[in-house]
């Protein structure tokens, strides 16, 4: 850890990496797509964050900002700053940028047959990672390859390194993508739907993998995934995003046992549950997620919501605290959808 | 439940009925074929090595596993859309292994199937009621305008949509156009091959609830493919757990998930995370080492062996039963139809420890 130095003594020490106020709007034949429309979020040293929404709700152009990996144009960043211990990394020139990345904050990506590359050899390609952001030798970069491998539980590394992607399984691949992004020891490691494309399986050691790392490096992990039962796993907040905003934020038993937002209870509803014998019939909601570049007025989630009234029409509700003292939600109806929550679980 | 099964699900009463869908030892193997000019047989990938299925009217069984165990190869067997190698297919008493090619198709009116991929399964040129007439004239049967405004209504789709192309549907909206396609021939069973894993999670429930009622009101049977434990715990009445083309478990679903016998299925259940937070902290997972094998040389013995968190515990003599003998499937705990492919099978609580 190199934290003590950067803590200012008078205040709180800043966050580890905090988005304040984002937004990332894209201009397209139809319209701009505001694929972000003011999130602001922080994380910490150990914690794991995790940002849930359906696709298209914006939970990874958000990570994909913070990589400095969503193009302009045709991105436009109408507002926000990310801030890495408290500084700026938007401020920073380009090639400050470029350090940070990659060795302060690394990521994990969902497909990682599409995040490697297929011509190079995967020791090569963790090897690079290394040499890019520190001045070593290529033999010492190689043996911190061979080290990483072994380190996210890849069997026969010496073999392995040599190798290519399409010779490595799923699971493995993943496993090496992990390898890549621990190159640099990175305070942040951001994980965009790092299992969804594993089987269960595989996705229990892929986890349990990360959370080893995460007790053994303190590292700070957001989870960017639609698994809701991942994230009650492994996640000790939880933002709720839905058409690019953050809906309700809180810890995980504030969110899965006192949901108050209409969208978070809706989407716990409609889950079936391994755990419990069948359920008379889900109950899902109804319609489909709005385009991002035709938000519906107001609350963006009012056409689908059962709770909706002529109160949710004249504008976007703001994040509010609930109760407890990180708990928000940004819903007009936030104690009507409290009362409900607690009939439907006392049934 | 389903209407038209009102003991769907439990083995006793089903014992007496005659089966809908009955499968006998099916095998399909795909060869490995190595050389330039002169293609040589060198292997076989043994997808699906004998499996043995019964589906009642009006149930769902649903066959779980990870990729690669067989399941969806063992689905396109069952309608022959893949050619099976061996074994025999009988859908309410027809023998669909035995058929020629025009009675095969005439038998396709009985049994249909929905893909996974509502992008890819629909052909972008076509629309939506050009997709749902082909059916009809396939088999040269009269369509007209109210035919498919009825069938759409059906899945919940509105009459205005028949003359638009897939592009300007929702995933979930397409998945409906799918499953409209499939029951447009009133077929007596449909394979369900993972219909809701391409969709989101608020547009999942409102597949599976349409799938429900359709069975409901038409009394379908349907094997259900899926990997995602969730939904199968919802969707069926006896679940089959595949590993490495062979089924491991096979049960009624409360049984499969409350009594587990079969290492794999316990390793399994116990993968998939739930959405509470306090339970999740109480479970403990088991985490299985490694990958699965490659199915065109798989372990002599019990196939998941080289996996098995169980093994691992067993002196050197029962190790060595693992080694030598493949387990059979055999009958397992108190309930009828409840049966694992295991030699130290024994039961573990596992959905909420």
């Amino acid at each position: 850890m190199t934290g003590s130095a950067d803590i200012d003594l008078d205040g709180p020490p800043a966050p580890l990496l905090e988005v304040r106020d984002l937004r990332v709007h894209f201009k397209t034949d139809y319209g701009t797509v505001k694929a972000v429309d003011g999130v602001s979020w922080s994380v910490n040293e150990g914690e794991t964050l995790a940002i849930v929404g359906e696709s298209g709700s914006g939970k990874s152009v958000s990570a994909m900002t913070i990589l400095g990996l969503v193009p302009s144009p045709p991105a436009t960043f109408p507002s926000g700053d990310i801030f890495l211990r408290g500084r700026s990394l938007l401020k920073m020139p380009e090639r400050q940028q470029r350090k940070l990345r990659g060795s302060q904050i690394a990521m994990i990506f969902q497909d990682p047959l599409t995040a490697l590359n297929p011509v190079f050899k995967v020791g090569d390609q963790i090897a690079e990672m290394v040499r890019t952001h520190q001045d070593v030798s290529k033999h010492t970069a190689k043996k911190r390859a061979l080290d990483l491998l072994g380190e996210v539980g890849i069997p026969n590394p010496a073999v392995r390194i040599n190798q290519y992607p399409h010779e490595f399984s799923g699971g493995m691949r993943q496993r090496a993508m992990i390898a890549m992004a621990l190159a640099n020891d990175p305070h942040v490691l951001l994980a965009d739907e790092p299992t969804t494309a594993l089987d269960v399986t595989v996705q229990a050691q892929i986890m349990a993998l990360l959370e080893k790392l995460q007790e053994d490096r303190n590292t700070a992990i957001v989870l960017i995934t639609h698994d809701l039962g991942v994230v009650a796993s492994y996640a000790d907040r939880i933002n709720v995003m839905y058409a690019g905003r953050i809906v309700e934020s809180g810890t995980a038993d504030e969110i899965f046992y006192s949901p108050r937002h209409a969208y978070t209870y809706g989407l716990l509803s409609s889950l079936p549950r391994m755990d419990q014998s069948r359920q008379a019939r889900l109950q899902p909601i109804k319609g489909i997620p709005p385009s991002l570049a035709r938000v519906p007025q107001g609350c963006p989630f009012h056409p689908r919501c059962t709770f909706a009234t002529d109160a949710c029409l004249p504008q976007v509700p703001e994040l509010m605290p609930v109760d407890g003292a990180g708990h928000s939600a940004a819903c007009v109806h936030s104690d009507r959808v409290a009362i409900a929550y607690d009939e439907r679980v006392t049934q | 439940m389903t209407a038209a099964a009102p003991q769907g699900g439990l083995g006793t009463a089903d014992a007496a009925r005659q089966p809908m869908l009955e499968v006998r030892n099916l095998v399909k193997h795909f060869p490995i074929r190595s050389g330039v000019f002169f293609k040589r047989t060198i292997g076989q990938v043994k997808a699906v090595d004998g499996v043995d299925l019964n589906v009642y009217r009006g149930q769902t069984v649903a066959l779980v596993g990870e990729s690669g165990c067989g399941k969806s190869t063992t689905a396109r067997a069952i309608l022959r859309l893949l050619e099976p190698t061996a074994g025999e297919v009988v859908l309410d008493g027809v023998n669909v292994t035995g058929l020629g090619k025009q009675d095969l198709r005439k038998a396709r009116r009985d049994m249909q199937i929905v893909f996974q991929d509502p992008y890819a399964s629909l052909n972008p040129r076509m629309t939506i009621r050009q997709i749902l007439s082909e059916k009809f004239q396939l088999l040269g049967q009269e369509v007209n305008r109210k035919t498919i405004s009825d069938l759409l209504d059906t899945v919940g789709l509105a009459e205005e949509y028949a003359d638009r192309y897939p592009h300007e549907f929702s995933g979930g909206q397409r998945q409906r156009v799918g499953i409209a396609r499939a029951i447009a021939m009133n077929p007596k069973f449909i394979v369900l091959d993972e219909p809701v894993s391409a969709l989101d999670v608020s547009i999942q429930a409102q597949i599976v609830n349409l799938l429900e009622d359709l069975q409901d009101e038409l009394g379908l049977t349907y094997l259900f493919i899926a990997h995602d434990l969730s939904v199968v715990r919802h969707i069926a009445d006896r679940v089959a757990v595949m590993y490495l083309g062979s089924v491991v478990e096979i049960a009624d679903r409360d049984d499969l998930f409350d009594r587990p016998y079969h290492p794999y299925t316990q390793a399994l259940i116990s993968a998939v995370p739930i959405p509470d937070p306090r339970l999740e902290r109480r479970r403990e997972r088991i985490v299985l080492r490694g990958d699965v094998p490659n199915p065109a040389n798989p372990p002599s013995g019990c196939r998941f062996r080289t996996r098995c968190w169980k093994f691992e515990q067993l002196s050197e003599s029962d190790q060595r039963r693992c080694i030598e003998e493949p387990p059979p499937l055999y009958d397992v705990g108190d309930n009828p139809g409840h049966q694992a492919s295991c030699h130290f099978a024994s039961l573990r609580e596992v959905v909420r420890a």
